[in-house]
C-alpha cells in the first residue's frame, strides 16, 4: 500500500539530483566568472604596480580603456589610490575623488579598506610564518552583484609588499548557450503527475512504464549533455577572455601557483613556459596531463594568441578528461533513483491510482482552495528545504558539489573537542542556554506585566499597553544595532550608567558572559511584549465569576493564581511558548548583529555558526548538514512537547 | 460591577494601584529608554555616539532627517519596500486564507500531511535556504526584480498565517455557513461573505505580521536586489558599514522606517489580543 509513497519519494530524489547537477553547473559558471574577474583584476593591479615602479606613462589608463572593447564581459574597471580613482575604463571618471554622498562610492571605499586590512594582516602572518608564502596574494575579494555580475578586487602592491591601491573589475557573467536539463526533468515530472491523475486502471501499467522510461532517459541525457556543453563553452569563453587580455597587452606572470591546475600554457619572451589559471579544475588525472602535453605541439581545438613578446595557448581538450568524472558522479545516482521509481510505480500503480483519482474528484473544492498556496510553497519553500537537506550530503570543492555520503554528519557529531568554540556540542550548549534564558525571561516578564495590567480599576492601562508594545514593533535589525551601540565600551549608555553609580565600565564584548548577557538583554527587550499580549488576551477571557466564587470561599491571592489563573492561561500560553522557543532557537539577527559571536565565536549559537560555515568559511555542504541537524532537534522538540502538552491536538480534529 | 467585591484578581485597592502605577511607569521609562536614545542620535548633528547617558540632544537639528530624505535615494527605497511589503502581504494573506479555510472546514486525504508540512517548514533554518533560493530565482529570471521578493516573502509568510487563521476559523460556529449552504450559496460565496468578514480581526493581525516580516527583511533583499531595487533595510544597513559609520543618519532612517509599523501596531492594538489568542485558547 505504501509503494506509491516510496515511488513518489524516488521521483523526488531524481528531481533533487537533477537540481543538484544544475546547481553544480551554476557553480561552475560562477566559478568561471569569478576566476575571469580575478584574473583581470590581478592583471590590472599588476600593470599599475609596474607603472608606479617605472615611469608614470599612463599605461594602466590605456589598458582599462581598451579592456571593454577587447573583453565585452567587462562592465567597468578602475584603480583606486587613497580616495582617488587614478584610472578608469570610462575616461571621464579617471582622476576624480570619491564622494561622501554617493553610496556606491562609499561601498567602493569600504571594500578597498577591507582588502587593504586583510592584505596587511596576511603580510604580517607571512613575516611570522614563511611557510605561508605558497599563495602570496590570497586577499583578493570577490563579490556577486545582482543580475549575475561579479566584482573582483585585488590589491596593488609596491616593492615593499605594501598595499598602495586597489584594482576593481566588474564583469558580467558569460552566458553560454545551454540545454535546460531541469526543464526536461520538470516536463518528465509533470507528465508523471498527469499520468497519476488521469490514467485509469486499464492503461496504467503500459503508460506508466513508457512515461517512467522517458523520465529516466531524459534525466540521464539531460545531465550528461548539459555538463558537456557547459564545459566546452566555459573553456572557450575563458580562452577568449585570456586572449583578450593578451591582445590588450597584459599577461599576468604569476597567476597560478597550483601546478595541478593546468588550463592553459603561456610562453614568455625567453621561451619559458608557465601555466595560466583558467577554470578551477579539480586535481587532474594522468589523461589530462597527457592531453596538455600533447597540446604543446599542435593544439587540437585550442587557440593561440600572441601579444608583443608573449604568446599563450588555450587547451580545450584537457577539459574533457575532467568531464568524464563529473558525469559519473551525479548521473549515476539520478539514473539509479529513476530506476527505483520505475520499479515501484509498476508494482504500486494499479491500486493506488484509482484511490488517488477518487479522492481527488470527491474533494475537488478543498484541494482547489489549498492548491495555490501549496504550489507557491512547493517551489519557494519545500524545494529549497529538500535541496538544502540534500546538499548536506555533498561537499563543495572548487565550486563543484560532490556526493560525500554521511561524512559531513560524521565530522560534525564525532568532534568531541569541547574546548573549541567551533565545536558542535559547545554551540549546542550555548544555544540551549540562550533559548532557555530568553524564553523564561519573555514569559516571566510578559506574564507579570500582563497580570499587573489585568485590573479593571487601573487607569491609563491602555497607555502602558500601547507603549510597552513598541519594542515589538521596531524592526529587529534596528533594535540589534541600537543595542550594540548602547553596549559600546566607550560611548555606550550602559557604561555611562555604571559610571554614574560608581562602577567600573565593562568591556561587554570582551568575554563570554557579558557578551552573552548583551544578547539576552536585547532579545528580552524585543521579545517580552509578544508574551505580554498573549497573556493579556488569555487573562481577559477568564470569567470574573470564578475569582469571585474563590474569594467567597476564602482562597488566598496565591491560591487563586495557582488554581484559576494559571490553568486557564495554559491553553494559550503553551503554543506561544513552543513557538517562541522555535523562534529564539533560530534567532539569527540578534546574535549576528549584537555580539557578532564575540569573543572569538563563543557566543555564536547554532544558526549563526551554520551561517558562518556557509558564507564565511565557505563549506556549504557542512553548513547544510549543520542546519539539517538544527532542524531535527527542533522537530524532535516540537513533537515531544506536543505529545506531552497536547498543544496542537485540537488543531488536527 | 465587580468593584463591589474588592480585591478579586481583576480589581484592586487604592494602595495597590499606586504601587502598580509606580512600577509600571518606571518599567515603561526603562523600556522606552533605547528609543529615546535613538531619537537623540537622530537629532544630534554629529555622526558618532554622544558622551552622555541623558537622552536629550544638546543642540537639536533636523540635519540628519534632511540628509536621509533628500540626499539619499530614500524615496526610492521607501517605494520599493512599500510595493514589496504590501503586495507580499496581500498575496500571502489571501492564499493563507483560502488554505486555512480548506483546512478548517473540509476533511480530505492529505489534510494532516498538509498541516504538518506547514508547521515543519517553520523549523528549517531560513538562512540556509538562501543558496537554493538564489539558484531557483535565477532560473526563473526573478533576481533583481521586485516580483521575486514579493513571491518569496509571501511564500515564507504563508505557514504561520495558515496556522493562525485556521485556529481562528475553527472558533467560528459552523451553523452560519451551513444555513447559507442550505439556501444554495456556493462555498466561494460562503468564504467571501461569511468567513472573511467574521474573521477580520485575525486577518488584520496576520496581515500585520506578514507586512512586518517583509518590511524588516534584510538578508534576502541584500542578496537578490541591485542598487535600483534596494529596500529600506538594505539602504539603512549601508549607512553603518564596516569601516565608516554614520550613526546620526542611521538613527534618522531607523525612525522613519519604524514609524509606519509602530502606527500599524497602534491601529491594530485591539485586534492584536483577540486575533492572536483565539486560536490558541481553543487549540
Amino acid at each position: 500500500m505504501k509503494l506509491g509513497s516510496f515511488a513518489a519519494a524516488a521521483a523526488v530524489i531524481t528531481l533533487v539530483f537533477a537540481l543538484l547537477a544544475f546547481a553544480q553547473s551554476e557553480g561552475d559558471l560562477r566559478a568561471h566568472a569569478d576566476t575571469s574577474a580575478l584574473l583581470v583584476a590581478r592583471a590590472v593591479a599588476w600593470t599599475y604596480a609596474e607603472e608606479q615602479a617605472g615611469d608614470p606613462d599612463g599605461r594602466t589608463q590605456r589598458l582599462l580603456e581598451a579592456l571593454p572593447g577587447e573583453l565585452p564581459a567587462v562592465k567597468s574597471a578602475l584603480v583606486l589610490k587613497g580616495n582617488k580613482i587614478v584610472a578608469h575604463s570610462a575616461p571621464d571618471q579617471a582622476g576624480r575623488s570619491l564622494s561622501q554622498d554617493s553610496l556606491s562610492d562609499k561601498a567602493l571605499y569600504d571594500s578597498a579598506q577591507a582588502v587593504k586590512a586583510s592584505a596587511s594582516k596576511n603580510v604580517e602572518e607571512r613575516e611570522r610564518d614563511p611557510s605561508l608564502k605558497q599563495d602570496p596574494y590570497p586577499e583578493v575579494e570577490i563579490a556577486s552583484l545582482p543580475g549575475g555580475a561579479v566584482a573582483a578586487s585585488a590589491p596593488v602592491r609596491n616593492d615593499e609588499d605594501r598595499v598602495v591601491g586597489l584594482a576593481r573589475v566588474e564583469m558580467a557573467e558569460p552566458l553560454p548557450t545551454l540545454p535546460y536539463p531541469a526543464l526536461i526533468v520538470l516536463i518528465g515530472l509533470i507528465a508523471m503527475a498527469i499520468f497519476l491523475f488521469f490514467a485509469r486502471r486499464s492503461i496504467a501499467v503500459p503508460a506508466g512504464v513508457v512515461l517512467l522510461l522517458f523520465i529516466a532517459v531524459a534525466d540521464v541525457w539531460a545531465l550528461s549533455g548539459f555538463r558537456f556543453g557547459l564545459r566546452r563553452s566555459v573553456t572557450l569563453a575563458t580562452a577568449q577572455n585570456l586572449g583578450a587580455l593578451a591582445r590588450a597587452g597584459v599577461l599576468p606572470p604569476d597567476v597560478s601557483r597550483r601546478p595541478a591546475l593546468i588550463g592553459a600554457l603561456g610562453r614568455d619572451a625567453h621561451g619559458r613556459m608557465y601555466p595560466i589559471e583558467l577554470v578551477d579544475v579539480r586535481p587532474v588525472d594522468r589523461a589530462m596531463t597527457r592531453s596538455a602535453t600533447l597540446a604543446l605541439g599542435a593544439i587540437p581545438g585550442g587557440e593561440r594568441f600572441e601579444a608583443g613578446d608573449h604568446e599563450a595557448w588555450f587547451v580545450e581538450s584537457s577539459f574533457e578528461a575532467a568531464y568524464d568524472r563529473d558525469f559519473s558522479d551525479l548521473s549515476r545516482w539520478a539514473f539509479l533513483s529513476g530506476m527505483v521509481a520505475i520499479g515501484l510505480f509498476v508494482m504500486g500503480a494499479r491500486g493506488r491510482i484509482h484511490a488517488f483519482w477518487s479522492a481527488f474528484t470527491s474533494n475537488r473544492t478543498a484541494y482547489g482552495y489549498l492548491a495555490p498556496a501549496m504550489v507557491g510553497m512547493g517551489i519557494l519553500v519545500f524545494v529549497p528545504v529538500v535541496f538544502g537537506i540534500v546538499l548536506g550530503f555533498t561537499d563543495r570543492r572548487y565550486n563543484v558539489f560532490e556526493f560525500a555520503g554521511l561524512s559531513n554528519y560524521v565530522a560534525i557529531l564525532s568532534d568531541f573537542d569541547f574546548t573549541s568554540t567551533k565545536n558542535f556540542y559547545f554551540k549546542l550548549g550555548v544555544t540551549f542556554l540562550w533559548t532557555g534564558a530568553n524564553v523564561m525571561l519573555h514569559v516571566g516578564i510578559g506574564l507579570f506585566i500582563a497580570l499587573l495590567l489585568n485590573d479593571e480599576m487601573l487607569r491609563a492601562k491602555g497607555i502602558y499597553r500601547v507603549l510597552l508594545v513598541v519594542p515589538w514593533a521596531i524592526p529587529n535589525y534596528i533594535t540589534a544595532l541600537i543595542w550594540k551601540g548602547m553596549f559600546h565600551k566607550q560611548f555606550g549608555a550602559v557604561n555611562f550608567f555604571l559610571d554614574a553609580v560608581g562602577l567600573e565600565p565593562v568591556a561587554w564584548f570582551g568575554s563570554f558572559w557579558p557578551a552573552f548577557m548583551t544578547n539576552v538583554a536585547t532579545n528580552t527587550w524585543l521579545g517580552f511584549p509578544f508574551m505580554m499580549v498573549v497573556s493579556l488576551g488569555a487573562l481577559s477571557s477568564i470569567p470574573n465569576d470564578l475569582y469571585e466564587a474563590a474569594f467567597v470561599d476564602g482562597a488566598s491571592r496565591w491560591q487563586r493564581f495557582k488554581d484559576i489563573t494559571l490553568p486557564l492561561l495554559m491553553p494559550a500560553l503553551v503554543p506561544a511558548v513552543i513557538m517562541g522557543t522555535v523562534w529564539t532557537f533560530n534567532m539569527f539577527n540578534i546574535i549576528y548583529l549584537v555580539s557578532g559571536g564575540a569573543p572569538d565565536g563563543a557566543t555564536d549559537i547554532l544558526i549563526t555558526d551554520a551561517f558562518r560555515w556557509a558564507f564565511e568559511r565557505d563549506k556549504y555542504g557542512y553548513a547544510a548538514a549543520y542546519s539539517t541537524i538544527i532542524f531535527l532537534i527542533l522537530l524532535f522538540f516540537t513533537l515531544l512537547t506536543n505529545k506531552v502538552t497536547g498543544a496542537t491536538k485540537g488543531a488536527f480534529e | 460591577m465587580s468593584g463591589s467585591v474588592p480585591s478579586t484578581a481583576t480589581t484592586s485597592t487604592k494602595g495597590e494601584r499606586a504601587l502598580k502605577h509606580a512600577f509600571l511607569a518606571a518599567f515603561t521609562v526603562a523600556v522606552l529608554y533605547p528609543v529615546a536614545w535613538v531619537v537623540k542620535m537622530a537629532l544630534s548633528p554629529s555622526q558618532g555616539f554622544d558622551a552622555s547617558a541623558i537622552p536629550i540632544p544638546t543642540n537639536p537639528s533636523l540635519d540628519n532627517f534632511r540628509h536621509v530624505l533628500f540626499e539619499l535615494p530614500f524615496g526610492r527605497w521607501l517605494l520599493n519596500s512599500a510595493i514589496v511589503s504590501i503586495a507580499a502581504t496581500a498575496l500571502g494573506v489571501f492564499l493563507a486564507c483560502t488554505s486555512a479555510y480548506a483546512l478548517s472546514r473540509f476533511r480530505f486525504p492529505g489534510r494532516t500531511a498538509a498541516m504538518l508540512s506547514f508547521l515543519v517548514t517553520q523549523m528549517f533554518p531560513g538562512v540556509l535556504m538562501m543558496i537554493p533560493l538564489y539558484i531557483i530565482m535565477d532560473y526563473l529570471h526573478l533576481l533583481d526584480q521586485l516580483l521575486g521578493l514579493i513571491l518569496v516573502y509571501s511564500a515564507t509568510a504563508i505557514p504561520f498565517c495558515v496556522w493562525m487563521l485556521k485556529g481562528y476559523f475553527d472558533t467560528i460556529p459552523k451553523e452560519l455557513e451551513e444555513a447559507a449552504l442550505m439556501d444554495g450559496a456556493s462555498p466561494a460565496l460562503v468564504f467571501w461573505k461569511i468567513m472573511l468578514p467574521l474573521s477580520l480581526p485575525a486577518v488584520a493581525v496576520t496581515a500585520l505580521f506578514s507586512f512586518m516580516t517583509a518590511w524588516n527583511e534584510y538578508i534576502l533583499a541584500a542578496q537578490f536586489m541591485g542598487e535600483a531595487h534596494y529596500t529600506l533595510p538594505v539602504g539603512l544597513k549601508m549607512m553603518v558599514g564596516e569601516f565608516s559609520s554614520e550613526w546620526g543618519h542611521f538613527a534618522a532612517g531607523a525612525i522613519l522606517v519604524s514609524i509606519p509599523v509602530v502606527l500599524l501596531f497602534f491601529a491594530l492594538q485591539k485586534n492584536l489580543v483577540g486575533g492572536l489568542t483565539a486560536g490558541g485558547v481553543k487549540g
